[in-house]
């Protein structure tokens, strides 16, 4: 079966439940696993998609389809409630990190798995100590794999400013690597 | 001279970032990749080849990470059916507005036609009297 546009479900679900519940099955993983990224923890993750589609429902009414993609009104809705909960959750930052390392997938023996970890450890915590705007770079293309043309359009920037923030992100990443880098090389 | 110097010297450090920023994304940005900058010298290539190192690795370590099923599906249920409410709740908003307009409407009309007839009555008589008093 060919599975409806985006605009023919936004246009359905200015009427339909049916259809935002459609429209929220096929972006609640990624919006879910950039937020996941940004927060550290599940349960914060659970929580802050859970209010970024909620507040999706409430502005539905107002959204207008302009021929940006309905992922970046979400990705921006997303966006501005993670740095509401970095405002409010500024000390508890390191600790949710922990947590995300802790519960990564591993795969090998106790040894491998250790150093695994505290690369995973090393790499994610130099991420998670870049400005927000880098921080939401790096995780939309590494992890979302979006082009520098959809981040663009997603964080409301040119392609080229998007190159430039994400070269700099990855010197600012290295920096911030700086003891741990000859060792990852 | 010396200030030539500075100034191209000036000009290559603001390309070259410019130039190591292009050939990072067109590496990383799937599907656009060229050989490694034959533009780029060969600081900018081992730097460019740092950076792509560290761009693998965040590939590597940076796995997808999905909601469990049970929260997607709840959280699916709840939003159906706020969803619903929404709609109910906008429909009578929108009831209610048509109706309060038609009355208003009404009330409006009923009272210029009887500011009319009133105002019509009231030269009539006006005429009757200049009448009656030009014919007295």
């Amino acid at each position: 079966m060919c599975e409806e546009s985006d605009t023919t479900l936004i246009a359905r679900a200015k009427e339909e439940p049916e259809a935002f519940g459609a429209l929220y099955e096929r972006y609640v993983g990624r919006i879910y696993n950039y937020i996941c990224y940004r927060v550290g923890s599940d349960q914060d993750a659970e929580d802050l998609t859970a209010r970024t589609f909620y507040r999706a429902l409430d502005h539905f009414p107002s959204y207008e389809d302009r021929g940006a993609p309905f992922s970046a009104w979400l990705y921006r809705i997303a966006h501005n409630l993670v740095a509401n909960w970095h405002r409010d959750h500024s000390r508890r930052k390191m600790i949710a990190l922990d947590d995300l390392v802790l519960r990564a997938p591993r795969r090998k023996g106790p040894a491998a798995k250790t150093e695994k970890v505290e690369q995973e450890d090393v790499l994610l915590q130099a991420v998670r100590r870049l400005a927000p705007d880098r921080q939401q770079l790096i995780v939309l293309k590494h992890v979302e794999g979006m082009t520098n043309a959809e981040i663009g359009e997603m964080m409301g920037r040119t392609e080229g400013a998007i190159k430039s923030l994400y070269h700099r992100a990855l010197l600012a990443l290295r920096e911030n690597l700086a003891d741990e880098w000859q060792e990852l090389a | 001279m010396r200030e030539d110097r500075e100034a191209k010297a000036g000009s290559q450090a603001r390309s070259g970032p410019r130039t190591v920023a292009e050939a990072l994304a067109a590496h990383v940005d799937g599907g656009q990749v060229h050989p490694a900058g034959p533009d780029l010298s060969d600081e900018e290539q081992a730097e460019l080849a740092s950076l792509l190192y560290m761009a693998h690795r965040l590939d590597a370590k940076m796995e997808p990470r999905r909601p469990s099923p049970a929260f997607v599906r709840s959280l699916g249920e709840e939003l159906e059916r706020e969803a619903e409410q929404c709609m109910a709740r906008r429909k009578r908003r929108h009831r209610v507005t048509v109706i309060s307009a038609a009355v208003a409407g009404g009330i409006v009309s009923i009272a210029s036609l009887v500011g009319g007839i009133v105002v019509l009555v009231k030269w009539l008589r006006t005429r009757t009297e200049a009448r009656q008093a030009s014919t007295a």
